[in-house]
């Protein structure tokens, strides 16, 4: 007759329920620890990584106070100077001029201290012209709503959402250059916050050049007083800034700020130097005391009845049967606490949400499981399983039936 | 069928069996009667390739197990002999009918009627801790007879029995003889022996 070593050990798993909790709670633990905490590590690691690479490798050179009346444009030796930093990826010479909003009358009036109201008459806006020669570059435009303005048709994109005004969808009355003209938002860009805080709203080029003029608009935009730096790597993004900060010096530009995204490159140095090798070690550790305390546990588990073995030899069964049993009930175990882990993982995860402070914002990192790590953690819970069941089958074999029996 | 000459066995100290020898040939049984602690069933265990003698000679089916290695032991056992627990051996998570048909293989309308037979018709959905001693006796009786092997050691199996269930799980074992078996069990009680062709008793 042929017995049934499998069904056997899931019965075992399925009916000893007080030992099987045990046993599951504690890989669960495990598991979920040997999971959830080097993803974390890797989510925060990477997260800022990507921010950091999309966002952080920048460098902004700008002009203090209203750029229409930067008289000390940045000169062609000097950009070579940026140009030739090591570290440098490129630069982006941007021409920059205010653009003059004026609201609407009665739209803009807030309550003072002294529930007197001031009527705001203009805003002033840095602006640039969307490519060409001194233009704002192409390449950074990337949009987050909208289209880029049709040639000519007197559009602009936002390139910041800190305005202080919602200038979307209307028609607006504005100032460039000296020159009155009418302007609408055709879009709005997904901005990188240290370039949009310093450069707000970027124009048609065909459209403002027709309404200034060549001569004008190459007063008003073709004077460089606004550069863009984008670093190789954002660990590069610091020593750029301070050599560029010295070449400013040198070259006489007082006039000029040097910006980068300084907390960003901080909390991810900071990241990289501690917290992340600490959650990997963290993971690490989980594993190898999930590992001992599964095969201790495992192996209490099925020693505590020995006898169960000896029994089944006695009756006929191989030893083989005996290991399938003790192997398939440990497996067993270890499929329910696999799922419940993945469960466990995800939920903690979830509530594992890192905020980081960046230039002019936060962002947000919420980790992702990595399924690798459960992966690995199964196989390894496999040859915990495999061995317990070995050794349990080998100290029969050792110690001889009639002993294993009488621990009855 | 078997035979076992001049078994020397101790543990530690504590001498057992002392030049023990019996034989049973097929189709014939066999009672062990002592008084406890005597070594009743450490002969049995010896019988039942459970344990090993010090010394001596047990032949079984014509062969001497001394000079088998241990997987053809395994397999000679596997094979040949059935055995019942003094304190029958059931695993807790097992109704008794499971206890059977999942340790044996047998089928379950079949350990479900022999079940029945040893009046455990009513108990078959019930796990040991709540059965008495004389049920899980049973029980371990039954797994023995469903073994189908044709060696039966049964050690004290009418212990915790009445009379008549007795007599009852005796012609079951005894069953297996009229097809060539042989049937060794132990009993503390004399008159226990009556069911068995021959007498060993055990100082």
């Amino acid at each position: 007759m042929k017995v049934s070593a499998t069904g056997l050990g899931r019965r075992k798993a399925f009916r000893e329920y007080g030992w099987s909790a045990i046993i599951v709670v504690i890989i669960v633990v495990g598991l979920s620890g040997w999971v959830v905490i080097p993803s974390i590590g890797m989510s925060l690691e990477s997260g800022l990584n990507n921010y950091a690479n999309a966002a952080a490798t920048y460098i902004v050179v700008s002009y203090n106070g209203n750029p229409s009346f930067s008289n000390q444009t940045l000169s062609n030796s000097t950009l070579a100077q940026f140009r030739s930093i090591a570290g440098v990826e490129s630069i982006y010479p941007v021409g920059t001029s205010e653009t003059e909003w004026f609201p609407p009358s009665g739209d803009t009036i807030f309550p003072t201290e002294n529930n007197m109201t001031v009527t705001i008459a203009e805003v002033g806006y840095t602006s640039a012209v969307i490519g060409g020669d001194n233009g704002f570059p192409l390449q950074l435009l990337v949009l987050s709503s909208g289209t880029l303005p049709v040639p000519g048709s007197g559009s602009f994109i936002l390139n910041s959402n800190d305005l202080g005004y919602n200038l979307s969808n209307q028609t607006l009355k504005m100032q460039v250059g000296g020159v009155n003209v009418t302007g609408k938002s055709s879009g709005s860009s997904q901005y990188i916050p240290l370039i949009g805080n310093n450069l707000q709203i970027l124009w048609d080029r065909t459209f403002i050049l027709n309404q200034l003029g060549s001569k004008s608009f190459s007063q008003t935009f073709g004077r460089i007083n606004f550069v863009i730096i984008k670093a190789e790597d954002v660990s590069q993004v610091s020593a750029i800034a301070t050599t560029v900060t010295s070449d400013l010096a040198k070259g006489g530009y007082k006039a000029y700020t040097v910006d980068y995204d300084s907390l960003t490159v901080q909390s991810l140095q900071s990241l990289e130097a501690g917290t992340a090798p600490e959650y990997t070690l963290l993971g690490v550790v989980s594993l190898g005391a999930m590992i001992f305390a599964v095969g201790a546990v495992s192996y209490v588990s099925v020693n505590r009845r020995g006898w169960e073995a000896g029994m089944l030899v006695s009756q006929g069964w191989r030893f083989r049967d005996v290991l399938t049993y003790y192997f398939t009930y440990l497996v067993v175990l270890l499929l329910l606490s696999s799922v419940l882990a993945g469960v466990v993982s995800l939920v903690v995860a979830h509530y594992s949400v890192s905020t980081f402070a960046v230039y002019a914002n936060s962002i947000v990192v919420a980790p992702t499981v990595n399924l690798g790590y459960l992966a690995g953690g199964i196989v390894i819970m496999l040859l915990v399983c495999s061995l317990v069941s070995w050794a349990m089958v080998r100290k029969i074999r050792r110690s001889g039936l009639d002993k294993t029996l009488r621990e009855y | 069928m078997i035979k076992l000459e001049g078994a020397y066995k101790s543990y530690g100290s504590v001498k057992v069996l002392d030049g023990m020898s019996l034989q049973v040939d097929q189709g014939r049984s066999l009672c062990v009667v002592g008084r406890s602690g005597c070594g009743k069933s450490t002969v049995l265990k010896v019988l039942a390739l459970i344990t090993k003698p010090d010394s001596g000679t047990l032949y079984m089916v014509g062969k001497d197990v001394a000079k088998l290695a241990d997987s053809e032991t395994d397999e000679l056992r596997r094979e040949k002999v059935a055995y019942t627990f003094q304190e029958p051996l059931l695993m807790p998570y097992l109704t008794a009918l499971e206890n059977v048909t999942a340790i044996t293989g047998a089928p379950k309308e079949r350990a479900a009627e022999l079940l029945s037979n040893l009046g455990l018709g009513d108990r078959l959905g019930h796990r040991p801790a709540k059965l008495s001693g004389g049920e899980k006796k049973r029980v371990d009786v039954a797994r023995a007879i469903l073994k189908g092997s044709p060696i039966l050691i049964a050690d004290e199996p009418l212990s915790n029995l009445d009379p008549e269930t007795g007599t009852k799980v005796m012609e079951l074992l005894k069953a297996r003889l009229e097809m060539g078996g042989v049937l060794v069990y132990s009993a503390v009680e004399p008159s226990e022996a009556r069911f068995a062709d021959s007498t060993v008793t055990m100082e």
